[in-house]
């Protein structure tokens, strides 16, 4: 190799490195001013009494569902219900609470794979425009992304109920279950829980992932809760692209931990999130950081259990499929469906009660036969 | 060649670049944030949060310095994985009962391989990827309608075997990538049958016409590759307690960006274990250094693209010239000289990957 032009190489790879680290370095400066950390005063160790008072309600595990109004017309039978099924795991496991509640109207549930691509989505869709059901219903799906199938549906007079998204009825929509008002109480509790425990000087992660309106909507309405509840509290966002792996979760809240070690607690707005996280704190010498999970699966049910975790937020996801059936059968009376709309309580899960919550998850015991009451 | 001029081409960057990269990365990083990343606990953490990565990128090493990719590595570690779990939740096997019908369903899947790639002759890289996607399905019927299965035992003594055990803080999975990378290169340049191997990946038609049995070397390749992809996923699932289907799905790239990165590397420019891990370890110093400074989260994946781009380029650059160099006298024709790089590097090229 002649000297210019190992010359030349070295100078090539000094500015391909520079222009590269340049941009990381840019790149990093512009994202870190968008992460909200409060700015920290003189912490004190008192407890917050609206929070102990508010996580007191919370420990206490919903014994009604959220809806009352009983549905006084005669509800058809033999409908059939195309439902569509996004393609995480949290929502393959609400295929079967639709059917079971579905069951108690005679009604028939056709579930369809809609994956997670706008490839996927579309067919599944379109799958549904060919099927012509009585009714279809979908988990986890902006308006957006099926326009014109609901479009198509609408045209056909086949309601469509939503769940699971940020959307408001309309436009084909009857209802929307487990919507905007769902994720602005779990973000509320989720704040709750960590000013209930650590008072002021909770020093919180919060970690989601705004590609998803709703977790927007939890992480607004959870740092609102914070600073309403408690000035001197600090919180930090960690915002997860949402191709991010479990892997690559974990590496940047240890990270953040890392670069902040007054972190006392970890908020987990997805199970997925907290998989593997009580070890690699425990083994990056943080293991009095506590970690809070919104909804349960079996991993972190066994975390708790076994103590690794702090608490996990019970959320009504698997009542809220008996809530669309409630919502398409006052759609299919006549009658208003707000009431199938509303927010249900949380339960704040902790160790002595982990045993308490088991597959399918079901927030209130004996969810279903009360619904069957207000159908009856 | 002198002595000096050989130790000199040895260190030189066009031969462990990783190594200067990984050193600027870590200067970098240590200047831009001198109280939180030249610390041992960066270190640990690099470490710790990336030994599954550098097994995965091993398992998949075997396969590919004969000449065939095994891209079923994802599907690989999530049906192992979730196998695992299932095994210990539905039935009062012993430990090594689990670990051992794991490893039989890794073997099973390099077998499938085996007869997709080697029997079959069909691409490597298309059949192996068909594998992935039957592996990954067969992961969620196993898993059934559950998001994951997280038996006890996966954080009792097996998890604590597999996956939690540390010593100072650095956990066994890091010993089992060190201990792997060590017997591998071993294995790789000091014995006959991995000599072999290498010589399949380089040029099978060579190699075949020289004695050796190329379909029983990539044979014996993709199953040991299952195997170690088995191992892989019994770790992930000690790790995290529990064990999901598709979960391992996202180290398929990282392990094949390691494994090439790791390529460029030494002198001969061939897959090589300690090249892979240093690559994983570097990729993973820069991810980290990326995360502690408060990066979005798509600026990592970012940095290991460009990393890969750069340093394979450089390398290859570097190593074209250094083949014309060499070559002129030797002429066309030599088993080495069908490629123009390492195994993985001239994939264009295609003569020694099937």
């Amino acid at each position: 190799m002649s000297p210019a032009f190992r010359g030349k190489r070295v100078v090539g790879t000094a500015v391909v490195s520079a222009a590269l680290l340049s941009t990381m370095v840019l790149s990093t400066a512009g994202v870190s001013g968008a992460t909200s950390t409060t700015q920290s005063r003189v912490q004190s160790h008192t407890s917050i009494p609206a929070a102990v008072a508010a996580l007191k309600k919370l420990f206490v595990r919903p014994i009604h569902i959220p809806v009352n109004k009983k549905i006084t017309k005669p509800i058809p039978k033999g409908k059939t219900i195309d439902f569509v099924v996004c393609g995480v795991p949290q929502c393959a496991i609400l295929a079967s609470p639709l059917e079971a509640a579905a069951k108690y109207l005679h009604w028939k549930v056709v579930t369809i794979a809609g994956g997670l691509t706008p490839a996927t989505i579309d067919n599944a869709w379109n799958q549904v425009v060919h099927n012509k059901p009585s009714a279809a219903m979908g988990t986890g799906f902006p308006e957006i992304v099926f326009s014109s199938q609901l479009a198509q549906l609408k045209a056909d007079h086949i309601p469509v109920i939503n769940g699971f998204v940020t959307d408001k009825s309309g436009a084909g929509v009857v209802a929307v279950v487990n919507g905007q008002p769902s994720y602005t109480y779990a973000g509320t509790a989720l704040s709750v829980f960590v000013l209930g425990i650590d008072g002021t000087k909770s020093d919180s992660l919060f970690v989601g992932s705004t590609t998803f309106p709703a977790s927007t909507f939890e992480q607004n309405a959870y740092i609102a809760e914070n600073h309403k509840l408690c000035s001197k509290c600090q919180e930090t966002n960690l915002d997860e692209a949402a191709t991010a792996t479990q892997a690559q979760v974990i590496s940047d809240v240890i990270a953040k931990v890392n670069a902040n070690t007054k972190i006392n607690f970890v908020v987990c707005s997805q199970p997925t999130y907290a998989a593997g996280l009580p070890q690699a704190l425990k083994t990056a010498g943080h293991a009095s950081v506590k970690i809070l999970v919104n909804t349960p699966d079996p991993t972190t049910l066994g975390y708790l259990k076994s103590g690794k975790i702090a608490g996990i937020m019970d959320v009504p996801n698997t009542d809220a499929m008996a809530e669309f059936i409630d919502a398409l059968a006052r759609h299919e009376v006549g009658m208003s469906t707000t009431p199938s709309e509303g927010a249900g309580g949380d339960w704040a899960v902790v160790k002595k009660t982990a045993s308490q919550v088991t597959y399918p998850y079901f927030l209130v015991k004996g969810a279903l036969g009360q619904y069957e009451k207000l159908w009856k | 060649m002198t002595r000096l001029a050989t130790l000199r081409r040895s260190l030189s960057p066009g031969s462990i670049g990783i190594i200067y990269v990984w050193a600027l990365l870590i200067v970098f990083f240590s200047v831009w944030k001198p109280d939180l990343f030249p610390t041992m606990s960066t270190v640990r953490s690099v470490l710790n949060l990336n030994a599954l990565a550098g097994l995965a990128a091993l398992a998949i090493l075997v396969p590919m310095v004969s000449g065939a990719i095994d891209a079923s590595i994802g599907g690989n570690i999530s049906l192992s994985g979730v196998c695992c779990a299932w095994l210990f939740q539905n039935t009062h096997l012993s430990v090594l009962a689990v670990v051992l019908i794991t490893l039989g369903i890794g073997a099973t899947i390099g077998l499938v391989n085996v007869l997709v790639v080697v029997v079959l002759k069909i691409p490597s890289i298309i059949g192996t990827l068909a594998t992935w996607l039957i592996c990954d399905s067969l992961s969620s019927a196993v898993a059934g309608q559950q998001s994951s299965l997280s038996p006890p035992q996966l954080s009792g003594s097996f998890g604590n075997d597999f996956a939690i055990a540390s010593w100072q803080n650095f956990t066994i999975p890091v010993l089992f990538v060190l201990v792997l990378a060590a017997v591998m290169g071993l294995w790789l340049t000091q014995t006959p049958s991995g000599r072999y191997t290498h010589a399949v990946g380089l040029n099978p038609a060579v190699a075949r016409n020289t004695g050796i049995r190329v379909s029983l070397i990539q044979s014996c390749a993709l199953v040991v590759g299952g195997i170690l992809g088995a191992f892989a996923g019994m770790v992930l699932a000690a790790q995290y307690a529990s064990a999901s289907p598709g979960s391992g799905d996202a180290y398929l790239l990282p392990a094949f960006a390691a494994v090439f990165l790791g390529a460029t590397q030494f002198r001969l420019k061939r897959f090589t274990a300690w090249g892979t891990v240093l690559a994983v370890f570097m990729l993973a110093t820069g991810e980290y250094g990326l995360a502690l400074a408060g990066a979005a989260s798509w600026i990592p994946n970012v940095f290991q693209g460009l990393a890969l781009i750069i340093a394979i380029g450089l390398s290859r650059q570097v190593f074209s010239r250094t083949a014309r160099v060499t070559k002129r006298p030797q002429q066309a024709g030599s088993a080495v000289s069908a490629g123009d790089g390492p195994h993985g590097t001239d994939v264009p090229a295609g003569a020694t990957l099937q």
